[in-house]
């Protein structure tokens, strides 16, 4: 398949560039032909442009003929500034939608917080999710937020899973599948993490911080069987928490 | 020639049939058709109640062959008070002590069984062997009286405040028999009845082997497209589902916990408000279909410290599945340290460290998960352990002729 990469990719651009070139390298081990195109002159990509505001769809008219699935990463300035007015805003975003229909397959990936200036609402961005056939988000938070949006389809969204390179990061910080007294190592290493996590929730408390803890029991007694949304998780237990400490 | 001898025993449960969700009952029914096909003629002798928490009859009363096994049911008759067994179920719950009539009122506020018990003392003599489980039932405390030298108590003993009652004590010294499931609850076997008989053994339980698992198809049927922990059994504050939805949500508090909480199993499970999205529950899930749940799980977990055996344990192990256990169940930690295959928890923040683990380093969960398939097969197959529970009924007939 040929692939059009779209956002800005290593040496400049910090964690969510690193991502993207990951994607592109996971793209290429899979026999894809992948081309790069990006905002930054010092990306390491094979085409760089402005792609501000209607430029973008712009470019991805001009470029369709040639690629066959697109990856686009939605970031700050690609292809909205938070200076941009209602109408620019709806004419590019509404630009995407008509050309991500020239793609077979779509992916979007979205920064966070999402850079849509306006959000992620709106008769604007309808087609733009519609035709999306993958949108990846990176926290529960966004998920919801997109979920929320008209036109997209809850199967299609996804949250980011860590980067080959993280991934293999976090991994080797726990022991080898084959290491001879695997349980016990394992073991060792989740009782020493939880307790540098306690000694830190203690600090914090200790400095007049939050703290960090499971739901109490007064939680259950008001237990709903349908869910709001999951950022009530973050408030629900951090109210509880607030609670206990000015009950000490 | 007296080896091969087919045996007439009795299996005497307070539940059995589709719907019915326990792991005493499971093995007992289970036990009951194995040792049939091994061509014993085997009776299993039951309520009409499905739920334990209403004892309402829900199957119809009667005789009917099951799988080999004729199956008799019989009505359940509820509690004369309500109210006095509320007060002395709290009472044991508190550990205060009862006098022995207390204690039967209270075994009597539950459920009782009349016909069942009329039915043993008339045909107990034609049963080479009457099993009983699990413990603190009427069907096991007054089935037991009957004809005590014939009688094997599987209790499926938890170290709870009804084991202390004096009378389990008492049933389970007066049994001729007694079958446990595993080492640690043995060894609270001979703490709560010092006297009981010396035939008892560890027959251990078994889970089948399916011929497949099938965890896309499981995913794609239950329209879960987040990778996801699985709780299986019964949502109640006594088998920890409270405790593990706490620290669910306290592992959530991080933000970046990949796993959704499915569950599956009977109860409500009564989740807060604040963690409702990331919790989905499934309800009760056929024979079939329960081994795919375990396949497509990342990891299951045993928040139960009440745990005899644990079931959901092996059947985890066997679909490849790492299981992560409260550390403060005996019996389950002594299955994850036996088989070196299953992490436990002491508290909320390493059962956070527990999950982190099985999200960042598959692979070594996955060698685990490997380490607890090689300890089930080893250990829990229905093969091993009809060959325990056959030794077993065979040195209790030769007792019994003499």
């Amino acid at each position: 398949m040929r692939v059009l990469v779209v956002g800005t990719v290593p040496p400049p651009g910090g964690q969510r560039a690193k991502e993207l070139a990951a994607v592109v390298a996971r793209r290429v081990e899979q026999g894809d032909e992948v081309e790069i195109l990006s905002p930054d002159p010092r990306s390491a990509a094979h085409h760089t442009a402005n792609l501000e505001s209607l430029m973008l769809p712009l470019r991805l008219v001009l470029l369709s003929p040639k690629f066959d699935a697109l990856e686009l990463r939605i970031e700050t300035r690609l292809p909205l500034g938070s200076e941009v007015n209602r109408v620019l805003r709806g004419l590019t975003l509404f630009g995407l939608g008509v050309c991500f229909g020239m793609y077979s397959e779509v992916t979007l990936r979205l920064d966070s917080p999402i850079p849509l200036p306006g959000g992620v609402g709106g008769r604007a961005t309808k087609d733009m999710w519609r035709r999306a056939s993958r949108i990846v988000v990176q926290n529960v938070e966004d998920y919801r937020r997109v979920l929320a949006a008209p036109g997209v389809k809850q199967e299609r969204v996804e949250i980011a899973q860590p980067t080959f390179v993280e991934a293999r990061a976090k991994e080797n910080s726990w022991p080898s599948p084959t290491e001879h007294d695997l349980r016990n190592r394992v073991l060792a290493g989740i009782r020493q993490r939880a307790e540098a996590e306690r000694r830190a929730n203690r600090a914090r408390v200790d400095l007049g911080a939050e703290g960090v803890g499971p739901l109490t029991s007064a939680a259950f007694s008001s237990a709903a069987h349908v869910a709001p949304g999951i950022s009530t998780v973050v408030r629900a237990v951090v109210s509880r928490v607030l609670r206990e400490l000015s009950s000490r | 020639m007296a080896k091969s001898r087919a045996m007439r025993i009795a299996f005497v449960t307070p539940r059995y049939g589709e719907g019915v969700v326990g792991g005493s009952e499971a093995v007992m029914a289970e036990a009951a058709q194995g040792l049939a096909g091994r061509g014993h003629e085997v009776e299993l002798l039951t309520t009409c109640a499905r739920s334990h928490f209403s004892w309402e009859n829900e199957f119809p009363a009667g005789v009917l062959q099951d799988r080999g096994i004729t199956v008799r049911r019989y009505l359940t008759v509820s509690a004369r008070s309500r109210l006095l067994a509320g007060e002395l179920e709290r009472r044991v719950q508190a550990s205060e002590q009862l006098t022995e009539a207390e204690q039967i009122a209270w075994v009597n506020g539950r459920f009782r069984v009349p016909d069942l018990y009329i039915d043993l003392v008339k045909n107990a003599r034609s049963y080479d062997a009457i099993i009983l489980s699990p413990y603190l039932f009427w069907s096991t405390i007054y089935g037991a009286e009957v004809a005590p030298e014939r009688t094997i108590v599987m209790p499926c003993l938890h170290d709870e405040p009804y084991a202390w009652l004096s009378i389990v004590s008492k049933t389970l010294s007066a049994a001729a028999g007694l079958w446990f499931l595993s080492e640690p609850e043995h060894q609270l076997g001979h703490r709560v009845a010092p006297g009981m008989s010396a035939h008892h053994s560890v027959v251990g339980a078994a889970v089948n082997l399916p011929s497949a698992y099938d965890p896309a198809g499981f995913r794609e049927r239950h329209g879960l497209t987040r990778p996801f922990i699985l709780y299986a059994g019964r949502r109640e504050d006594g088998k920890g589902w409270r405790q593990l939805l706490s620290g669910f949500s306290a592992a959530l508090v991080g933000g970046d916990l990949p796993f959704d909480l499915v569950t599956v199993g009977v109860g409500s499970p009564n989740v807060p408000e604040g963690i409702c999205e990331r919790v989905i529950d499934l309800g009760f899930l056929d024979t079939d279909e329960l081994p795919n749940a375990f396949a497509a799980a990342e990891a299951m977990i045993q928040p139960s410290v009440n745990e005899s055996f644990s079931r959901t344990m092996m059947e985890s192990w066997l679909a490849g599945t790492p299981v992560i256990a409260n550390a403060a169940g005996e019996v389950i930690t002594w299955h994850c340290e036996r088989s070196g295959g299953g992490l436990s928890y002491n508290d909320d923040l390493e059962f956070a460290q527990c999950l982190r683990f099985i999200a960042e380093a598959p692979k070594a969960a996955s060698a685990l998960a490997e380490r607890g398939r090689e300890y089930v097969l080893e250990n829990y197959t229905w093969e091993i352990v009809l060959d325990n529970m056959e030794h077993s009924l065979r040195a209790l007939a030769k007792e019994l002729t003499g």
